[in-house]
């Protein structure tokens, strides 16, 4: 009888935290709901001040894409090859970095690894003019090295990676040294496989951050071959204030592939950014 | 910390390889591609940012003149300066306070598994997944002064982001939107690690929900509390 109740008591428990949850969610899933409702609203509804759209029309979408004074597909297409090149790249060093940080000995390691870690106190405003200044000096302008090549390693990855690496069993390593497994070679057949979750978390997250860069690739873009998405959706502000819908369309357009990344690597993405959160 | 310690201790008996230039040597090989872009793109740079604001340069950015300290001299003496700064000081704290309230609230709320909790979950870590110059233009479009959200709900005609008594608040509320996805993950990660013991024997002792909050959630996690704080600064 007693359980009863207390299983009851549970119940009536989580309905409640369920509704306490309900106005913080709406609060938070807002902005991005009522773009999307602007985006698919027949214009003259905008200027009315509807909330939600009495009829669904994708006109805002199809214009985006067919502005002749606008290439948003390019925009899309580099933003991809950008952020996959950056994504692969340090996915490669990060893990041969930590690799050494974890499994390896060698002098001055410490005040190295202390180096890659003071990194991430210096803000990107430090250092973004001088590398503005190098990166034109070596022609480097408009260019897809230029969105690249800057950010193929990052302590951040370095860390998350290391963190993981530490807690790989001492005896793989001493087993397959014994064998006489190489270090690249434990690292390509042992490591490698068995860090797949946490590459994984590293890759997505390194995707999220570059495919929503703005600042460095505005500065270093001026033409429609090289300009990423988020330089490209402020542009349409540009090109036409009072077209509200075109923005937002272009808006939701620019969070879609971002959002499906996180929507399918959720789980992993939270678990290895809390790894790194919790075990520094 | 202690972890890097036996990591040391048990790596030891590698070294027999010690003797061999190639092993001896790998481990900084395995540093070189992360080393490299650190010096060229932040080590490289800092340094020359600091150099740099001691001279006068031309247009390309080569040092001309050497100016000692009066390029700080002259932003020290500039009032639109420490004006910048005392906003920039009201919208870090702002931001700050307000995102950790926003974080621990919804980190709370989902601090342990029900029906419903991983969406709910996920729509909270959202935002980590938004970039700022999308949120800002979505944001522009809530905050819009004649057809915008805020103003059609609450019939006002504010220009929410032009006037000067509102701008510091629309700004810090976007960023606060924006940084609340991170702060969930870090401060739903703290909360897991309070041990489970403590909220029991404080039970025994009678302890409320609040009670609990107060006296072991909070400073429990303080540590995870700071750093999302101080990430703000960035």
């Amino acid at each position: 009888m007693k359980r009863l109740t207390m299983s009851k008591k549970r119940k009536l428990n989580n309905i409640a935290l369920v509704f306490m949850n309900l106005p913080i969610m709406l609060l938070i899933l807002t902005p991005l709901l009522y773009t999307l409702s602007i985006s698919i609203m027949p214009p003259s509804e905008i200027y009315k001040n509807t909330l939600i759209p009495s009829s669904i029309s994708f006109d805002n979408y199809v214009r985006a894409f067919t502005n002749p004074a606008y290439s948003f597909s390019k925009y899309i297409q580099n933003s991809f090859v950008v952020s996959i090149s950056v994504m692969l790249g340090q996915m490669l060093t990060c893990s041969l970095a930590a690799f050494s940080f974890s499994f390896l000995d060698f002098k001055g390691k410490n005040i190295l690894f202390l180096l890659v870690l003071s990194t991430m106190m210096v803000p990107g405003e430090a250092t973004i003019i001088a590398n503005y200044l190098s990166i034109s000096k070596w022609g480097w302008r408009n260019s897809y090295q230029a969105l690249i090549v800057p950010y193929l390693t990052s302590a951040m990855g370095i860390f998350l990676l290391r963190q993981h690496y530490l807690a790989f069993p001492k005896e793989l390593r001493e087993a397959s040294r014994i064998d006489g497994c190489s270090n690249l070679r434990f690292l390509n057949s042992i490591v490698f496989p068995l860090s797949k979750p946490a590459l994984g978390a590293l890759g997505a997250y390194v995707f999220l951050n570059t495919w929503n860069q703005y600042m460095w690739p505005l500065l270093v873009t001026d033409s429609d071959a090289y300009r990423t998405v988020q330089v490209g959706i402020s542009m349409l502000y540009d090109i036409d204030a009072e077209a509200l819908g075109l923005m937002m369309a272009g808006v939701i357009i620019v969070i879609v592939p971002s959002l499906s990344i996180f929507v399918f690597m959720q789980k992993q993405l939270i678990n290895g950014l809390m790894a790194g959160a919790v075990k520094g | 910390m202690p972890k890097e310690v036996s990591t040391a201790k048990q790596s030891g008996p590698y070294m027999s390889h010690k003797g061999r230039l190639y092993d001896r040597i790998e481990p900084y090989l395995l540093l070189l591609p992360a080393f490299s872009i650190f010096s060229v793109f932040l080590f490289y740079p800092f340094l020359r940012t600091i150099y740099l604001s001691f001279f006068l340069t031309d247009k390309f950015g080569n040092a001309k003149v050497f100016w000692g300290v009066r390029n700080y001299s002259d932003l020290f003496a500039s009032s639109s300066f420490w004006a910048s700064i005392s906003v920039t000081f009201q919208f870090v704290l702002i931001v700050a306070f307000g995102s950790l309230i926003v974080g621990m609230i919804t980190s709370l709320l989902t601090a342990r598994e029900y029906p419903g909790s991983t969406i709910i979950s996920a729509s909270y870590a959202m935002p980590v997944a938004i970039a700022s110059a999308a949120a800002s233009m979505a944001f522009r479009m809530v905050f819009h002064p004649t057809n915008g959200l805020l103003n059609i709900l609450f019939g006002t005609q504010i220009n929410w982001l032009g006037s000067p008594e509102w701008a510091l608040f629309s700004v810090s509320a976007v960023t606060i939107w924006l940084q609340s996805g991170i702060n969930f993950i870090f401060i739903s990660a703290g909360l897991r690690g309070v041990s489970d013991e403590l909220y029991e024997s404080a039970s025994i002792d009678g302890a409320g929900y609040f009670r609990k909050l107060f006296s072991i959630t909070i400073p429990s996690i303080s540590p995870t509390l700071f750093f999302p704080s101080y990430n703000k600064y960035n």
